[in-house]
C-alpha cells in the first residue's frame, strides 16, 4: 500500500501525543472556537496515525473524542450562523468514524481535509455575520480560526480583517465598512490558500502519496464554497455550477486515486478560476494595478534593449530587469483580467497572449536559448499596450503616482538583489532608474505637497539622511547588503510617507507657499545671471543686452508654451526630463564660463576694448557679429529656460493636485520675490561705482556659476553620464538644492573648476593689464596711467562719464 | 525720477540680496529631523534584552567554534603543504594524522552547526543581521544568482571560488566529502586504509578548505560585532518570528532529500553531520524564546491570541523535538512520511506567522518586508 507505513503511525502517535498534550487532556471549561477546532483536528490526525498502527479501536475512540469537541461556543456559533458548515463538519466526523471502523486510511485523510475546510467555512460565515451585526468581540474571537496568505520574503499575511474589527470595536468604523475589510482580507487569503492546496494535491498525486492527495483535494474542494458566491456574481450561475462540479470531481477523484479523473478535474478548476479574483478590488486598487500593468509593460523593451546587442545578451542584469517587469505586468494583468475580459474578451485574450509571449522571449534570452530582435519585443509590447489603451477604462488611468511607487519598489528590489550578488554596477543602474522614476514621477507633486519627504527620499537615494548613509554612497563604496538594506528600509518609510502625502493632498495655503518657493528658487539663479551680465554690458557692449533680453523673452515664452503643452506632453517630457535638464544646464554653464572670461577681461582691460573684442572673438571661437548676437540670445534663453522647464514640471504637478488658481497665486508670490531681488540687484548695480559694481556682479556670477556647475554635474550623475565618488562629509540637503553643493568628488571638482576658471581668467586679465601699463609707461603715458590707477582704486570719485568708460573707449576704438 | 528705497541704499540692497540667498538656503525643504515612527507602543512587558543575550551567547559560541575549525584547517593545510599537496603520498605517509584532522573537522562542524542554528531565527529575521544568514547558512552558490552568497573564496594558492555557497555548506561538504568540488584531486579518501571509501571518509582540498575556514571565522566575528551593535526592537522580534516560522516546509524538504531519509540516494549533499530535524528543533527553540519574551506585550493587545500563539509555537517545537528524538533512537522515516509531517508542520507554522502578523498590527508594530 502506497500510503503510510505502520512504522510511521507509531512515530506520529508518539509525536502528536507529546506535541499536543492539551489536546489529549482538554481544558475544564468551555473552549473558545479556535481551541476546540484545533483540538478536533489534532485528534483526527491522531486517529489517522492510530489506524496506520493497525489500532482501529484507538482510532475510533480518537474520532469520537474529536466529535465531542463539537460543542460549546464552537457548536453554538456554527449552529446559529453557519448551519451548513456545522452539518459538513458533522458529516466529516461521521465519515472519519466510518473510515476508522473500516480501517480506510485514505478515507480518513479525506475526512480530515473535509473537516478542516468545514471549520474554516464556518468560521468565515460566523465572523462575517458578527461584523455585520456590529459584534466586534465575537468577530475577533472567531477570526482566530482562519487561514492566512503564506508569508514570503516580500509579502506578509494580510491584517485588514483584524484592523477592521478593531476599528469596529472602537466605534471608529461602521459595520458595513468593517465588513468590506474583513471580507476582502479573508477572501484574498482563502483564494491564495486554495491555490496552495490545489498545488499540494497535484504534487501528492504526481508522487502517488494517496493520503496526502485525498486530504489536500478535500481541503481545496471544501474551501471553494467560501469563494463561490463571489464567483457567481462575477461569472454567472451557469459557470458557478460548472465550477462546483469540477471541485466535487476533484475531491472524488483525489479520494479514489483516479489520476485521469483528477487531471481532468484539475484542468477544469484551473480554467474556471482563470482570471477570477474573489477579494473585491477597490477602485483605487484597480487603478493601481492598471498603472502597474501599463508602466511595467512599457519598460520590458527598454531593459531588453539595454541588455542585448546584435542578437546577444550583453548585460544579463538588464534581462533580469525585463523579466521582473514582465512578471510584474503579468501579475497585474491577472488581477484585472476578469474585469477586462467582461469588457472585451478578445482584447483581454490578446493582451494575455502578448504577455505570455514576452515572458517566453525574455526567459529564453536569460536561459541562453535565443535572443529575439528588439523589433520583435517592441512589436509584442506595442501590440499589448495599444490593446490595453483601448481596454482600460478612463477611471483606471488616474493613478500614475501609485504605480510609480510600485515601480520604484520593484527597481529597489533589483538593486538589493544585485548588491547581494556583489554586482555593484547593475546595482547603481537600478538606483539611478529608481531615482528617475521618483524624480519625474511622484517628486513633481511631492515638491509642492510634502517637500520634506522629497528631501528624505533624495537623501536616502543619494548621500544620506537622518543618520543613514545614502544608496549612492553605499553602492560606490561596495558596502554589504545589510547596510544597503538598512537604508532601503528607511527609504521605504519615506516613500510610504510620500504615497500617504499624495493621497491626502495639500492645503491651498501649503500649495501656494510651496509653489512660490519653487518659482523663487528657480527664478533666483536666472535673475542673478541676467542682472549681473546685463549690468556689465554697458557702453559699446550695451547693444548686447538686446539679444540677451530677446533670448530671455524667448525662454519665457517657451516656458509658457511648455506649461500649456505640459498637460498632454508632460509624461513624454518627463521621460527625458533629466537628460534635457543636463543638456540645457551644460549649455548654460558653457556660455556662462565664456561670458565670465570675457567679463574679467572687460573689467581690467577696458581701454583696449578693440583688442578685447578680437581676443573675445578668438576665445569664443566666433568670428562674426551675428554669431556673437546668437551667443547672447542663447545665453538669455538657456539661463531662463533651464529653470523654466523644471518649474513647469513642478507647477504642472501642483496644478493637477491643487488647481490652476492656486498655482497662479504661488507663481505671483514667487515672481514678486524674484522681481524684488532683481530690482535690488539692478539698484545696487546702478548705485555702485562702475568698477565695484562689476566686482560685485562678477562675484555674484561666479557664485551662480559654481552653483550651476554643482547642479549640472549632479544632474549628469543622475543620468549616469558622470561617475559618483562620494566624499565622507555630511552636507545638508538644502545646501544641495540651493547652492549645488553635494558630497561627491565630481560635483566639488566641477565647482572648484568653475572657481579656478574665474580666478584664472582674473589673473590673466591682471597680467594683460600690467603688460599694457608697461607698454603705456614705455610710450610716455605714465602720468595718465597713474591718474587712471588712482581713480580705479577709488582715490578720486569718477565722473559720470568715467563711470562708463566704454563710452570714452568707444570714441577711441 | 524717484528710485526705490533699496536703490537709494546700495549697501542695503546688497544686504537684501545676501539675505535673499541666505533665506533661500533656509527654505522649507530642509529635511525633517523627525522620522515617521511606525511603532508607537513602548516595549513594556517585552524582554528584548533577553533576546540579545541569547543571541550574543550564540555568536560567541560560533566565534569559538569557527576558530577551532580554522585552527584545525590550518594544521591540515600545513600537513598538505609539507607534502607539496601530493595527497597520495600524504596519505601514504601521514594517513593516521590526516584521519585525525578530518574527523576533528567533522566534529568541529557538528559543534558549530547548532551554535548557529539555535540563533538562526533571530539572525535571519532581523533585517540588519539577515545578510549573515545568507552568508553562513542560507545563501546559494553562483548558479542561483538571485540567492547567491555575496562573497568569493580566495585560496592561498590564488584560486578564486566565485560565490561558492554558504559556509555551513562549504565546511560540511568539504569535511564530509559529499561535494567533489571541494575534495583533493589525485587520491582516494580511504582514510582507514581498508581499500574502500565509505561515507564520512573525506580528503578535503586543503587549499580551499583553509581559505573557507578562515573566512568562516572572519564572518562569525563580524556577526558577533554586528550583534553587539544591534539594538533589539519589537519590530525585530516579531519580524523574526514571521520570517522564520513559515519556512518549515523547506526544512522538511531538505530533511526528506538528505541522507537521513534517502540514504545513499540523497540528492542533498549537505545536512550529513546532523539531521535537518536537529536544525528545525534548534531554530524553533530560538523562536520560542523570542516569543516568550514578547508574549506579555502581545497579551496586552489580545490575551486570547497571545495564548493561541504560545500554545501553537510550543506545540510546533515539541513536534519537531519529538520527531528528532525518535530519529535519534533509530526510527527511520520514509519520504512520504517526511512529506506528510512537513505538511503538518508547515500548516501550523503558517498559522503562527499569520497570528503574529495580526498581533503586530494590533500593537502597531511594523513587520519588516524582505
Amino acid at each position: 500500500m502506497p500510503a503510510f507505513g505502520s512504522a510511521l503511525a507509531a512515530g506520529l502517535l508518539a509525536v502528536l501525543a507529546a506535541a499536543a498534550p492539551a489536546a489529549a487532556a482538554g481544558p475544564p471549561g468551555p473552549s473558545p472556537p479556535w481551541q476546540a477546532a484545533q483540538r478536533m483536528q489534532d485528534l483526527v490526525f491522531d486517529a489517522q496515525s492510530a489506524l496506520l498502527l493497525d489500532e482501529p479501536r484507538s482510532a475510533q475512540r480518537l474520532v469520537d473524542r474529536a466529535a465531542g469537541e463539537l460543542r460549546g461556543p464552537l457548536a453554538r456559533g456554527l449552529a446559529s450562523d453557519a448551519p451548513a458548515a456545522r452539518q459538513s463538519a458533522q458529516a466529516a466526523l461521521a465519515a472519519a468514524a466510518g473510515a476508522a471502523r473500516a480501517r480506510d486510511e485514505i478515507a480518513l485523510a479525506a475526512a480530515r481535509g473535509r473537516l478542516r475546510a468545514a471549520l474554516l467555512r464556518g468560521s468565515y460565515a460566523v465572523s462575517v455575520a458578527a461584523v455585520r451585526a456590529g459584534d466586534a468581540e465575537r468577530a475577533a474571537s472567531w477570526l482566530l480560526l482562519r487561514e492566512f496568505r503564506k508569508a514570503t520574503r516580500f509579502t506578509r499575511p494580510g491584517v485588514d480583517a483584524t484592523l477592521a474589527v478593531r476599528e469596529l470595536a472602537r466605534g471608529r468604523r461602521a459595520p458595513g465598512r468593517a465588513l468590506v475589510g474583513v471580507r476582502k482580507d479573508l477572501l484574498d487569503a482563502y483564494q491564495a490558500r486554495l491555490g496552495d492546496h490545489l498545488a499540494d494535491a497535484a504534487d501528492a498525486a504526481e508522487r502517488g502519496f494517496r493520503a496526502s492527495w485525498a486530504q489536500t483535494a478535500a481541503v481545496a474542494a471544501g474551501l471553494w464554497p467560501i469563494l463561490a458566491a463571489e464567483y457567481e456574481d462575477s461569472r454567472g450561475a451557469a459557470d458557478r455550477r460548472a465550477a462546483d462540479a469540477a471541485f466535487a470531481e476533484l475531491e472524488r477523484s483525489g479520494r479514489r486515486g483516479d489520476l485521469q479523473g483528477f487531471d481532468a478535474a484539475q484542468e477544469a478548476v484551473a480554467e474556471a478560476l482563470d482570471g477570477f479574483t474573489a477579494a473585491p478590488f477597490t477602485d483605487e486598487e484597480q487603478a493601481r494595478r492598471a498603472g502597474q500593468l501599463t508602466r511595467f509593460l512599457e519598460l520590458v523593451p527598454v531593459d531588453y534593449d539595454h541588455g542585448t546587442d546584435d542578437g546577444k545578451v550583453t548585460i544579463p542584469f538588464e534581462i533580469q530587469e525585463s523579466i521582473a517587469f514582465t512578471e510584474g505586468a503579468a501579475s497585474a494583468f491577472s488581477d484585472l483580467e476578469g474585469e477586462l475580459a467582461q469588457r472585451d474578451a478578445r482584447g483581454a485574450a490578446r493582451v494575455g497572449a502578448a504577455l505570455e509571449l514576452l515572458g517566453t522571449y525574455v526567459e529564453d534570452a536569460r536561459d541562453g536559448k535565443r535572443v529575439v530582435s528588439q523589433d520583435t519585443i517592441e512589436g509584442t509590447q506595442d501590440d499589448a499596450s495599444r490593446t490595453l489603451e483601448e481596454l482600460i477604462p478612463e477611471e483606471w488611468k488616474q493613478d500614475d503616482a501609485q504605480s510609480d511607487f510600485d515601480l520604484i519598489a520593484l527597481t529597489l528590489d533589483r538593486l538589493e538583489t544585485a548588491v547581494s550578488a556583489g554586482e555593484y554596477k547593475p546595482a547603481e543602474q537600478a538606483r539611478l532608474e529608481a531615482y528617475a522614476f521618483f524624480e519625474f514621477g511622484p517628486e513633481l507633486s511631492l515638491r509642492s505637497i510634502a517637500p520634506d519627504v522629497v528631501a528624505r527620499v533624495e537623501g536616502f537615494v543619494w548621500f544620506g539622511a537622518e543618520g543613514e548613509e545614502g544608496l549612492a554612497k553605499l553602492i560606490a563604496e561596495h558596502r554589504p547588503r545589510r547596510e544597503v538594506h538598512e537604508t532601503r528600509l528607511a527609504l521605504d518609510r519615506a516613500l510610504e510617507d510620500g504615497a500617504g502625502a499624495l493621497g491626502e493632498g495639500a492645503t491651498a495655503a501649503t500649495a501656494v507657499t510651496n509653489a512660490a518657493v519653487i518659482v523663487f528658487r528657480e527664478g533666483l539663479e536666472a535673475v542673478l545671471i541676467l542682472a549681473a551680465v546685463m549690468a556689465s554690458l554697458s557702453g559699446t557692449a550695451r547693444a548686447q543686452r538686446r539679444p540677451m533680453l530677446f533670448g530671455a523673452a524667448l525662454a519665457l515664452a517657451a516656458t509658457m508654451i511648455t506649461f500649456i503643452l505640459a498637460r498632454t506632453v508632460l509624461s513624454e517630457l518627463a521621460r527625458y526630463g533629466e537628460k534635457l535638464e543636463a543638456v540645457v544646464g551644460l549649455i548654460a554653464v558653457g556660455i556662462l564660463l565664456l561670458v565670465l572670461n570675457w567679463f574679467f577681461h572687460k573689467v581690467y582691460w577696458t581701454e583696449h576694448i578693440s583688442k578685447f573684442h578680437k581676443r573675445r572673438r578668438r576665445l569664443l571661437g566666433i568670428t562674426g557679429a551675428s554669431a556673437q548676437v546668437a551667443g547672447f540670445v542663447l545665453l538669455g534663453f538657456s539661463t531662463i529656460y533651464r529653470e523654466g522647464f523644471e518649474t513647469v514640471l513642478f507647477l504642472q504637478a501642483l496644478e493637477l493636485n491643487s488647481g490652476l488658481a492656486v498655482v497662479l497665486q504661488g507663481v505671483a508670490l514667487g515672481g514678486a520675490a524674484v522681481l524684488a531681488v532683481a530690482l535690488a540687484t539692478f539698484a545696487l548695480e546702478r548705485k555702485l561705482p562702475y568698477k565695484k559694481m562689476l566686482i560685485v556682479t562678477g562675484v555674484m556670477l561666479t557664485v551662480v556659476l559654481m552653483i550651476m556647475m554643482g547642479k549640472t554635474v549632479r544632474t549628469m550623475q543622475g543620468v549616469g553620464w558622470v561617475p559618483i565618488t562620494p566624499i565622507d562629509v555630511e552636507v545638508p540637503y538644502s545646501a544641495g538644492i540651493w547652492l549645488g553643493v553635494f558630497p561627491t568628488v565630481e560635483t566639488v571638482l566641477a565647482q572648484l573648476g568653475g572657481g579656478v576658471f574665474v580666478i584664472g581668467s582674473y589673473l590673466l586679465a591682471e597680467r594683460l593689464k600690467h603688460r599694457s601699463r608697461r607698454k603705456r609707461s614705455a610710450s610716455g603715458n605714465a602720468p595718465v596711467a597713474r591718474h587712471r590707477e588712482r581713480r580705479e582704486h577709488g582715490n578720486q570719485d569718477p565722473t559720470p562719464h568715467e563711470r562708463h568708460p566704454d563710452v570714452g573707449v568707444r570714441g577711441r576704438a | 525720477m524717484t528710485r526705490p528705497a533699496l536703490a537709494r541704499r546700495p549697501a542695503l540692497a546688497a544686504a537684501a540680496c545676501t539675505l535673499a540667498l541666505a533665506l533661500a538656503a533656509c527654505g522649507d525643504e530642509e529635511p525633517s529631523s523627525e522620522r515617521t515612527e511606525t511603532s508607537t507602543v513602548a516595549a513594556e512587558g517585552a524582554d528584548l534584552a533577553a533576546i540579545k543575550d541569547y543571541l550574543l551567547e550564540h555568536t560567541e559560541r560560533l566565534v569559538a567554534d569557527t576558530g577551532a575549525i580554522r585552527e584545525n584547517a590550518e594544521a591540515y593545510h600545513a600537513l598538505a603543504e609539507a607534502a607539496h599537496f601530493d595527497y597520495a603520498s600524504l596519505l601514504d605517509e601521514q594517513r593516521a594524522e590526516v584521519r585525525r584532522l578530518v574527523r576533528a573537522a567533522q566534529r568541529f562542524f557538528a559543534r558549530a552547526n547548532p551554535s548557529y542554528e539555535e540563533m538562526e531565527g533571530v539572525v535571519a529575521g532581523v533585517p540588519s543581521l539577515a545578510e549573515y544568514d545568507v552568508i553562513i547558512d542560507a545563501g546559494s552558490d553562483a548558479s542561483d544568482p538571485e540567492n547567491a552568497v555575496p562573497f568569493d573564496i580566495e585560496t592561498p594558492a590564488g584560486r578564486t571560488f566565485k560565490a561558492p555557497g554558504n559556509f555551513n555548506f562549504l565546511i560540511e561538504t568539504a569535511a564530509f566529502g559529499t561535494e567533489p568540488r571541494f575534495q583533493a584531486k589525485g587520491a582516494e579518501a580511504d582514510l582507514d586504509g581498508n581499500g574502500e571509501v565509505e561515507f564520512g571518509e573525506s580528503l578535503p582540498d586543503a587549499d580551499f578548505y583553509v581559505a573557507a575556514a578562515r573566512d568562516f571565522e572572519k564572518y562569525a566575528k563580524e556577526l558577533d560585532g554586528s550583534a553587539r551593535e544591534w539594538e533589539p526592537t519589537l519590530s525585530d522580534a516579531l519580524t523574526s518570528l514571521v520570517v522564520m516560522t513559515p519556512t518549515m516546509s523547506e526544512y522538511f524538504a531538505a530533511w526528506k532529500n538528505s541522507r537521513f531519509i534517502a540514504g545513499d540516494k540523497a540528492t542533498e549533499t549537505a545536512f550529513v553531520a546532523a539531521s535537518r530535524l536537529q536544525d528545525i528543533a534548534d531554530i524553533l527553540s530560538g523562536l520560542v524564546l523570542v516569543y516568550d519574551n514578547v508574549e506579555p506585550l502581545v497579551a496586552q493587545a489580545d490575551p486570547e491570541q497571545a495564548e493561541q500563539t504560545e500554545q501553537s509555537l510550543a506545540a510546533l517545537r515539541d513536534f519537531a523535538t519529538d520527531l528528532l528524538a525518535k530519529e535519534e533512537a533509530g526510527r527511520k522515516y520514509t519520504a512520504e512520511e517526511a512529506d506528510t509531517l512537513g505538511s503538518q508542520a508547515q500548516e501550523r507554522a503558517e498559522a503562527i506567522a499569520g497570528q503574529i502578523t495580526q498581533a503586530a498590527a494590533k500593537l502597531n508594530i511594523e513587520i519588516e518586508a524582505g
